[in-house]
């Protein structure tokens, strides 16, 4: 209803405007100036973000060297066989796995201390839920690789703060992030450490949605803590909760900067996300168009979340 | 229950979480700043120590005078944000204006498009930026870093500009084109100024962001007195070797001096801008 109200009070807007200025050419002026507005913002995206984006597909059926990048040779999916049943590492064979590991852990971790800790601020006889906020945020501003240092500092098997903690109650020093079972979990930690402020402040911007009302209402008829989570809660910050989910899946899919200062992917390709084998096989061993190639397997991937995330959107006329 | 006093064991649970969150949240952040005023042997010492024996100051002043890191990446890391926020607040408040404004063909198509290019992982653009910028002469220059740290943002910052244009009544506007004024002189004298909040919250959010990115500029600058501070830690750590925690501390705290100081100031008007940026309607 809203809506349509809106639009029509649009259309006569328009018309009064119509009435104001007569002639093809004010027509003309007024019709191209919402384009002329967007021009530069928007060339400069075709320019860096969809050019880019195409490009990578060209380049991923050629054979592309770092040392030669004017001397594109095709090869066909050449590139795709390889990526997907060359000799270890391959993009399946452990990449896939460690990155879908990776984005499972990071997204749960983060969306939901997010979430317990928005739950928690939310409570109305919370004293200084400002501090908090702030506090929880605070990691999330930090440069990725100054938290990749930080923590591998922290990590550090020979001065490090988590071999003291051990030390402090009696137990042997470990090798955190040289251990094949250890790495992916602090990096996870870290990676919480890092994210959790920023879901805590969507989904607070959730709950602070919800009138107080329904919570007094709940509280007469009994609802207790989970219930009230479970039914209350969680429909009506579910929008919040799924762009929350889907930012974070894809900033996890992007990580880059602060595993590569952390653990470099190591040990043995345990935390070598997507990210960082793209940058290795790219940069590091030169193999551009086999970088193009992974590329376009990480746009496909992206492609397919991002359709579920407009579909989502959708559905929200006012969000438009 | 109902409305009663709120159970004390709930309070009690409470209070206890976030308290050790916030022991989470500061423990790093305090052993990094510890660190970073410690001697190199105290800093690689076993058990270490929580707070310095002796302050070493000078720990901040090695990286300036160091062949590695020297001067610049910290002032270059200034140039490309202070650009950034400029070109980014100049071009989403034209792009924000239209998307809010005007109703006019390929209107949703390609607010969907810039979303949704915006969706693609910056790590598989890495590849076709590379090659695009050596192509055609942007490798290794500032103007370049400057342009695709701005791209980065439009997709939100025109998200925040419209969202922040859509609250302000256009009938101000209307009364202003009555008065013989532009639509776009409106835009200059009336909307803008009211939509200064979201102008500021834009301008922090970019500052932040440009401050503290790494991987494009890693790939696309060779010269060493062109790039950012990031990039000049991670050189200056280097592959292999111990690394000199007391030094890489006090670039951190550095780093990240700028950030308390514009977190503290505008934590409400950056958490409006996050939320309202990224869940308007």
């Amino acid at each position: 209803m809203n809506a349509i109200a809106r639009r029509r009070g649009q259309r006569e807007r328009n018309q009064l405007s119509i009435g104001q200025h007569g002639g093809p050419v004010a027509w003309f002026q007024r019709v191209s100036i919402p384009y002329l507005l967007l021009l530069p913002a928007l060339l400069l995206v075709l320019l860096f973000q969809l050019y880019p984006t195409l490009s990578a597909g060209w380049y991923s059926l050629h054979n592309v060297l770092l040392a030669k990048l004017s001397q594109p040779r095709f090869v066909g999916l050449q590139n795709f066989r390889e990526l997907l049943s060359g000799p270890f590492p391959n993009l399946i064979n452990p990449i896939a796995l460690v990155t879908i590991n990776w984005v499972i852990g990071a997204v749960i971790l983060q969306v939901g201390t997010g979430l317990g800790l928005a739950i928690l601020l939310q409570q109305p006889w919370l004293k200084g839920r400002d501090f908090f906020r702030g506090l929880f945020l605070f990691p999330w501003v930090i440069a990725g690789i100054i938290v990749g240092y930080s923590w591998r500092f922290i990590f550090d098997p020979n001065a490090g703060l988590a071999n003291a903690l051990l030390r402090e109650i009696g137990l042997p020093p470990v090798s955190w992030l040289n251990t094949s079972l250890l790495a992916m979990p602090c990096l996870l930690i870290a990676s919480t450490w890092r994210a959790a402020g920023y879901s805590l402040v969507l989904e607070m911007g959730g709950l602070q949605s919800v009138p107080e009302e329904i919570y007094d209402a709940a509280a007469l008829d009994g609802a207790s803590g989970l219930s009230l989570v479970r039914y209350i809660i969680i429909p009506v910050i579910r929008p919040f909760l799924l762009v929350d989910l889907i930012v974070a899946t894809v900033a996890a899919l992007n990580a880059f900067d602060f595993v590569l200062t952390m653990t470099r992917g190591g040990p043995v390709y345990r935390t070598e996300v997507v990210g960082l084998f793209n940058y290795h096989q790219a940069f590091i061993y030169g193999k551009i168009g086999y970088g193009a190639a992974i590329s376009v397997v990480i746009f496909i991937v992206s492609i397919l979340l991002t359709l579920g995330y407009l579909f989502v959107f959708r559905r929200d006329e006012e969000a438009f | 229950m109902g409305r009663g006093p709120v159970r004390k064991g709930w309070k009690v649970f409470t209070y206890s979480v976030l308290i050790a969150y916030s022991l989470f949240c500061l423990v790093p952040l305090l052993w990094v700043f510890s660190t970073s005023l410690k001697s190199k042997a105290e800093a690689q010492a076993f058990p270490p120590t929580l707070w310095p024996h002796s302050l070493h100051l000078e720990n901040y002043l090695i990286p300036f005078q160091s062949r590695q890191f020297g001067p610049f990446p910290f002032l270059n890391s200034v140039i490309y944000a202070l650009g950034t926020v400029l070109l980014t607040l100049i071009l989403t408040t034209l792009s924000g204006f239209a998307f809010s404004r005007y109703r006019f063909r390929g209107r949703q198509l390609l607010f969907l498009l810039i979303l949704f290019l915006d969706m693609m992982p910056g790590v598989a653009k890495l590849v076709p930026l590379y090659i695009l910028y050596v192509r055609y002469g942007l490798y290794d220059s500032r103007l370049g870093i400057v342009l695709l740290f701005t791209v980065m943002l439009v997709p939100l910052g025109t998200w925040i500009m419209k969202g922040y244009f859509d609250r302000i009544p256009r009938e101000l506007e209307e009364c202003a084109l009555i008065d013989g004024t532009t639509r776009l002189g409106s835009l200059r004298h009336v909307t803008l100024p009211l939509a200064a909040p979201g102008l500021g919250a834009l301008a922090v959010i970019a500052f932040m962001d440009a401050w503290n990115h790494f991987t494009y500029p890693l790939i696309l600058l060779s010269s060493q007195d062109r790039v950012p501070y990031t990039v000049a830690i991670y050189n200056f750590v280097g592959d292999y070797g111990r690394v000199e925690w007391h030094i890489v501390s006090a670039v951190s705290v550095i780093s990240v001096l700028p950030l308390v100081a514009l977190f503290v100031v505008f934590q409400r008007t950056l958490v409006s801008g996050l939320t309202g940026g990224a869940l308007k309607g």
